[in-house]
């Protein structure tokens, strides 16, 4: 007998009515008494496009087999949130159906809902009645949601007053401790400090080891990729890719580079439009590879030469390149002139490029934007100035941070290797 | 090992509702705790709040309806027959004034997890029970003290008290579920719980209503149900069960009506920040 899955997604969309006052109103009427056109439908899988209504998710089908661990990976507002509140029942879903086996322990985004006005101990106490627990079940675990959150002197302070970091540390507790058969976890890495995260971590270690179906939320890709036995990948309420989390993670950060690409388009240099006194004009710029081959993207790793190809009609001594590349964040991650590295390029000819050859640029998966600059040796006449020439340089999507310092990884035993 | 199975689908059946509020039945009364707990937490008179209030009004009501205006009160003294009708007001519209603004002040649980809403306001009607209580001992000192018997008749008093109940959730379920859609609703419910206490035998007696309006005035479920307490506690007499089962009507049909309205509404509420 092939086993069920523990979570099923069949086909679902949820729509959310808009800001108005009128639109909340809705709500109250029965659907007979709406017009036809107030309820959104998306019969045959046609979503209609309306302002005033959001589809939050569209068409999603997903199943998550028993003891499985699910991310689900995507910008803010791609749905990764209401499909875990539609899977904890918080929301119910505007068309198609969701089979969840097991009984769930949430944790969506900071606190597994607790009151504000009551203390650590009673908001224990009342999550596990939420969950449906007896007061004695929770009376017999409550000793060790204390202990894993370290609350030990604030369970009779309200939570209200709590940190941010010890709220989520109380609500982790709670949900791991009240052993959920399914645990839909949302963001808590991001928050508290070292010690408590390594612990979640192994917690879910553990949590996976018993056999529990986990989906995780986490804008970290580094625990994605290693927590998670498959990832679906949802871009806008809709699922892009459901694979192994090098597919799904390759996908989203080739998309992500793509839109930030398109971000600064408007920005984007116009190679005829020249910005100085224009004695020397920078006629074009390409990358080109190792071999030669002109390039709009390269990996972490690879050897890349940028060629700034000028054109003069005086004769110009010794100009100055000064070249600075930023990330899409528009912090500047590099800036130097040929003279910072020793480097004097002496009389230029009539045309001719400068190639500037960089042995590896090691980040993680950045569009990085060059800003070129030509100026006189003494560096007081700017000759032209270009903007915003793009290169995307690939990392290692399952890695996390902005650098990829390539490096090479060994194991050396000291002594005689210890057989398992 | 059994697994519960759910299924969520765009709609929830109505019919499954009372099964799920029983299983979650713990929340119910740990809620009602905590409300209990947190209506007088960080005041210095505490419960003797729930005291306070309705002696007081009863006191000024007195001095003017008995006092001044001699408002005729039958055999028993006036500030019996006051108190007798404001307890079990107090108990109502107290009921009411809480259950209504439940849910909105709990959004940020609503937002995070799943439990029966319902749960929210009812437990604000029976958290209410303990200040109906703690009123009800002074009662009984003035009923001691202005030496009234006790008849056996007293028995009907748990079945009022359920009835007044049932009416009071019909009406806290309706206004609580829609106050997340229509905020002005958690303005209009004091003022309507004031005309109410006007339109309802509680500073006067039923018979000072013209007789020929009086079936129109009996329509109001509180004015048999106050009517009912002074009959039964003061007068030891049965109450008017012509009277009062319009009142159970009216009460048990309100109250499934809202029920299914606000589970009809339940999964909404969430949709709504």
């Amino acid at each position: 007998m092939s086993e069920l899955p523990a979570i099923h997604f069949n086909d679902v969309s949820k729509y959310y009515l808009l800001g108005s006052r009128r639109a909340h109103m809705r709500y109250l009427l029965p659907e007979f008494l709406q017009s036809k056109q107030a309820v959104p439908s998306d019969e045959k899988g046609r979503i209609t496009n309306d302002h005033n209504i959001l589809w939050a998710l569209k068409n999603m089908s997903l199943e998550v087999k028993r003891g499985e661990v699910m991310g689900l990976i995507g910008s803010n507002g791609a749905g990764k949130t209401t499909a875990l509140s539609l899977l904890a029942g918080i929301i119910s879903p505007s068309y198609g159906e969701i089979t969840v086996r097991g009984r769930i322990g949430a944790l969506i985004k900071l606190g597994a809902g607790f009151h504000p006005d009551l203390t650590g101990r009673e908001n224990v106490y009342l999550n596990g009645a939420i969950l449906g627990l007896r007061k004695s079940e929770i009376a017999n675990m409550y000793d060790d949601i204390v202990q894993f959150s370290e609350l030990e002197d604030f369970m009779d302070t309200p939570v209200k007053r709590y940190s941010s970091g010890m709220y989520v540390r109380l609500g982790f507790a709670v949900a791991v401790h009240t052993n959920p058969e399914v645990l839909l976890v949302d963001e808590v890495l991001s928050v508290g400090d070292v010690s408590f995260q390594s612990r979640c971590l192994n917690k879910i270690g553990e949590i996976r080891e018993a056999g529990t179906t986990v989906v995780f939320v986490s804008h970290n890709m580094h625990h994605v990729a290693s927590f998670c036995d498959r990832v679906a990948y949802l871009n806008q309420g809709a699922i892009q890719l459901i694979g192994s989390p090098g597919e799904a993670l390759a996908a989203y950060t080739a998309d992500l580079m793509t839109k930030q690409e398109n971000e600064n388009m408007e920005d984007g240099s116009d190679m005829r439009e020249v910005n100085g006194t224009g004695r020397m004009v920078i006629t074009d710029i390409s990358f080109l590879n190792s071999n030669g081959i002109t390039v709009t993207q390269v990996q972490y790793n690879e050897p890349v030469t940028m060629r700034v190809s000028y054109k003069s009609n005086e004769p110009i001594e010794n100009p100055l390149l000064d070249l600075v590349a930023r990330d899409t964040t528009r912090g500047n991650m590099f800036q130097a002139t040929n003279r910072d590295f020793g480097v004097e390029f002496g009389p230029i000819g009539k045309t001719g490029h400068i190639d500037i050859t960089f042995e590896k640029i090691p980040v993680n998966n950045q569009v990085l934007n060059f800003f070129v600059t030509l100026w006189n040796s003494t560096h007081t006449e700017r000759f032209d100035w270009k903007r915003f020439i793009k290169l995307r340089v690939v990392g290692n999507p399952a890695s996390s941070g902005r650098f990829l310092f390539d490096c090479n990884w060994e194991n050396v035993p000291e002594s005689e290797v210890i057989n398992v | 090992m059994t697994t519960e199975i759910k299924v969520l689908k765009p709609k929830r059946p109505f019919s499954a509702s009372f099964g799920l509020l029983v299983q979650f039945r713990e929340l119910l009364w740990v809620w009602t705790g905590r409300e209990i707990k947190g209506r007088y937490r960080q005041s210095a008179l505490g419960f003797g709040w729930a005291l306070v209030q309705p002696v007081f009004q009863m006191v000024v009501i007195s001095i003017i309806f008995g006092g001044f205006l001699k408002v005729s009160s039958g055999d028993v003294p006036y500030p019996v027959f006051a108190y007798a009708a404001i307890l079990p007001w107090s108990f109502f519209s107290g009921s009411i004034n809480s259950a209504v603004p439940s849910i909105l002040q709990n959004m940020q649980l609503v937002t995070k997890i799943y439990f029966p809403r319902e749960i929210l306001p009812l437990s604000a009607i029976f958290s209410r029970l303990v200040d109906f209580t703690v009123a009800s001992l002074v009662f009984i000192g003035l009923l001691w003290w202005y030496k009234i018997p006790l008849h056996s008749t007293i028995m009907y008093v748990p079945f009022l008290l359920l009835l007044q109940i049932v009416l009071a959730a019909g009406i806290g379920l309706l206004g609580a579920a829609v106050s997340v859609f229509l905020r002005d609703i958690s303005f209009a419910i004091p003022l309507a719980m004031q005309l109410w206490m006007y339109a309802s035998p509680v500073i006067y007696p039923i018979d000072q209503v013209p007789e020929r309006w009086r079936w129109l005035y009996m329509l109001n479920p509180m004015a048999s149900i106050i009517d009912s307490y002074r009959q039964v506690i003061l007068n030891g007499q049965p109450p008017d069960f012509g009277y009062l089962s319009i009142a159970i009507v009216i009460a048990v049909i309100l109250f499934v009506a809202a029920y299914w309205y606000f589970k009809r509404l339940e999964m909404a509420m969430s949709d709504i920040i």
